[in-house]
């Protein structure tokens, strides 16, 4: 008895002292534990802490220890009822976001997570609570955010001025795309017709002007290569004008039909020193052609209608002057001789302008027969030198060879060119002054110049030299008597014999005129 | 003052009680009066001959009950302790007793608290009773006599503010009253002690 009393005791003290043990590994882990951690009763009264509680909340032990749940956080009373209701309900353990509240009204933003605790036959005996501080989290997610708006906020003020420059661009783009339009309406209803190759000759553009020209659509020609496109025999002017590539001509003359006469020039557009197309343009010249040979045929009706009675006038004084109609008194005979003059005068004029009317209708040339360039000349300064001689000028012959080919021309024609060139140069030098005749072979041409010691021709006048009814002002001056008409008709007979023409002139020392005749002309 | 008599009249009170008071005794000194403080209650213990170790209070271990009020009146003298401040260590030591936080763990409701108040008795004194006779759910509204227990005045102080603390672990830290309305030594039959939450 005494010693079953003993042995109880005993097994008594051995539980006491592990129950002990467990209480003071109890207090030890929670003193120990770095999290702040709660024990609440499932009436929400806060039966332990652990340091770390404490430490976070700033209150002791003794004023945790019965502290109600809704103390701890600086929550609404609903927000706490609701969260006891969770808690109460939950098996599992629960985290939520909350706000701690510490002794000195520090409001921290925390994460709550609760765990059940259940007795041995299952009853619900409160919970643990363990507060995890998300304040740096918080804060850092704070200045993230921060960092994010006002990244945000500069991506949209970027975003803004990048709308702006599209704004800008597309604003431009409207304005080019309005001068465009502009453009290709100005072009579009342009008179004139256009090509535009690009810098491989592949056709990027024709206006609607060259479709009606060329009765030819664009749909046929765009994007097709210059070759292709003028081997069309709609296009084959273009091909008698051009050739085979695309070539600098200015205002060259194409004759489409009857009644459309164009003058097509070529344009080498270039950007930045670039070339990037060439521009054909072909402006519609039929009506100045029209009005040009109407103005002919009148000029020619007119000076035909005047020739008649000029002739008629012109051997009345003859008669008069020679006798024929009796004896003239002295002074009767010069105002005979002085009508004469003048009556020769406009029978010249009148055969100049039959003579450009000729030229203007493309019918001047009749025969054409070999000849002797040195003999025509000879003989127009044979008939000349007694006018000269009366001006004391001397006329020198210079034949740079001893024989000259023969030369197919119209030597009529030829004879009036140069008798037009030294008749000019006799007019036009002075007194004691000279005029040398030269003819020399080049090449396969016969090379003629008249050289003179006269007035010279002023050098802002010498582009006009060849244009119809034009004379020098120093010319006017000094010889009242001219059409104006000589040079023009020269220069239309060398160039109808496939010559040239040209001079070379200094005002008040002299001018010499050059011409060349092909010896052998192709086709004339 | 303690003296031998004193000492020796309560030493021969039958009746124990849970040897862990001192240990709350000992953290409400340390608390307020440091290590110092405790050596000087030890001192003064020691001198009187009164048989207590503070440092190996335990929770399961039982002493008698006159030691537990010489403990309480030890303080008084060597602290010069107020009624007041009685109260406070009364009510301080349910926060850092074992035993009880392992009772209140199973506190789920305020009828609960009625219910477990004889069983903690129980667990804490083997003399004397302590009953719930009123209580009302909606006003948390409590009173509870103690019975058979007639030892020394100081423990009525003393329990006004352990039974409030018990009471707050029902109805919040803080918020809780008690009253002893009516005392043994002053000729009631019993203890009563009324609970009320404060206003």
């Amino acid at each position: 008895m005494f010693s079953e009393h003993a042995n109880n005791l005993e097994k008594k003290d051995t539980l006491n002292e592990s129950i002990l043990e467990l209480e003071a590994y109890i207090k030890d882990f929670w003193r120990f534990l770095p999290l702040p951690v709660y024990y609440f009763n499932p009436m929400h009264i806060a039966l332990d802490a652990t340091r770390a509680a404490e430490d976070f909340s700033g209150y002791s032990e003794a004023e945790i220890i019965g502290r109600d749940l809704s103390k701890i956080f600086a929550e609404s009373e609903q927000t706490i009822s609701s969260f006891k209701k969770e808690i109460l309900e939950g098996k599992h353990t629960l985290k939520k976001k909350m706000i701690f509240l510490t002794k000195d009204k520090r409001r921290v933003p925390v994460n709550v997570f609760v765990s059940p605790r259940e007795s041995l036959n299952g009853e619900f005996i409160g919970y643990f609570l363990a507060v995890f501080d998300i304040s740096a989290f918080e804060k850092f997610q704070k200045e993230l955010e921060e960092k994010i708006s006002k990244r945000t906020k500069e991506l949209e003020e970027s975003r803004t001025a990048l709308m702006n420059i599209l704004e800008d661009v597309e604003e431009s783009r409207r304005e080019a795309e309005e001068e465009r339009d502009k453009t290709v309406a100005i072009v579009a209803n342009l008179t004139d017709g256009l090509f535009f190759f690009d810098k491989n000759d592949i056709l990027a553009f024709i206006n609607p002007q060259a479709e009606k020209i060329f009765n030819v659509k664009k749909e046929q020609l765009i994007g097709k290569d210059f070759l292709e496109i003028i081997s069309r025999q709609e296009l084959k002017p273009l091909l008698d004008a051009l050739g085979q590539k695309i070539k600098k001509v200015f205002r060259k003359e194409i004759t489409i039909n009857e009644n459309l006469t164009l003058e097509l020039t070529t344009v080498f557009v270039s950007r930045k020193g670039e070339k990037i197309g060439s521009l054909l343009i072909l402006h519609d010249v039929s009506r100045e052609k029209l009005v040009e040979r109407m103005k002919t045929e009148f000029v020619s009706i007119a000076a035909h209608q005047l020739r008649t009675p000029l002739s008629a006038i012109k051997w009345t004084l003859k008669m008069f002057l020679d006798g024929d109609l009796g004896e003239l008194t002295k002074e009767q005979k010069e105002f005979a001789e002085k009508s004469y003059i003048s009556n020769e005068r406009m029978i010249n004029l009148v055969n100049d302008l039959l003579d450009v009317s000729r030229i203007e209708e493309g019918r001047y040339l009749y025969k054409l027969t070999p000849a002797r360039m040195e003999r025509i000349i000879q003989a127009i300064i044979n008939s000349l030198s007694r006018v000269a001689k009366r001006k004391g000028i001397v006329i020198d012959f210079v034949k740079k060879q001893k024989s000259f080919p023969q030369v197919k021309v119209d030597a009529e024609k030829i004879g009036l060119v140069i008798q037009n060139l030294i008749d000019n140069a006799v007019k036009y030098t002075p007194e004691k002054g000279k005029i040398t005749v030269s003819l020399s072979k080049t090449g396969n041409n016969l090379k003629v110049e008249v050289a003179d010691t006269g007035m010279g021709i002023p050098k802002d006048q010498q582009g006009r030299i060849f244009s119809k009814f034009f004379r020098g002002a120093n010319a006017l001056k000094t010889e009242t008597v001219g059409s104006g008409l000589g040079l023009f008709i020269v220069k239309n007979i060398v160039e109808a014999h496939k010559g040239k023409i040209w001079f070379e002139s200094e005002e008040g020392k002299g001018t010499t005129f050059f011409f060349t005749i092909p010896i052998n002309p192709e086709k004339i | 003052m303690i003296n031998k008599e004193k000492i020796e009249e309560l030493m021969s009170i039958n009746g124990q009680v849970k040897d862990v008071v001192f240990q709350t005794d000992a953290d409400y000194i340390l608390k307020k009066y440091g290590e110092e403080g405790l050596a000087k209650l030890e001192k003064k213990a020691e001198e009187l001959n009164i048989p207590i170790n503070y440092k190996e209070a335990n929770s399961l271990k039982l002493c008698p009950i006159g030691l537990r009020v010489l403990s309480l009146l030890l303080m008084r003298d060597v602290f010069g302790l107020s009624d007041s401040e009685i109260r406070e260590i009364g009510y301080s030591a349910p926060a850092t007793s074992f035993v009880v936080k392992l009772l209140m763990r199973f506190l789920s409701s305020f009828s609960r608290l009625a219910k477990e108040v004889p069983n903690y008795w129980k667990n804490h004194y083997t003399i004397g009773s302590l009953e719930s006779v009123y209580l009302n759910e909606k006003t948390k509204d409590l009173i509870v006599h103690l019975k058979d227990f007639k030892v020394d005045p100081i423990l009525c102080i003393y329990f006004e503010g352990y039974f409030r603390r018990i009471y707050e672990f029902a109805v919040g830290f803080g918020n809780g009253e008690c009253k002893e309305t009516k005392c043994m030594f002053k000729g009631a039959p019993y203890h009563e002690y009324v609970f009320r939450t404060r206003k």
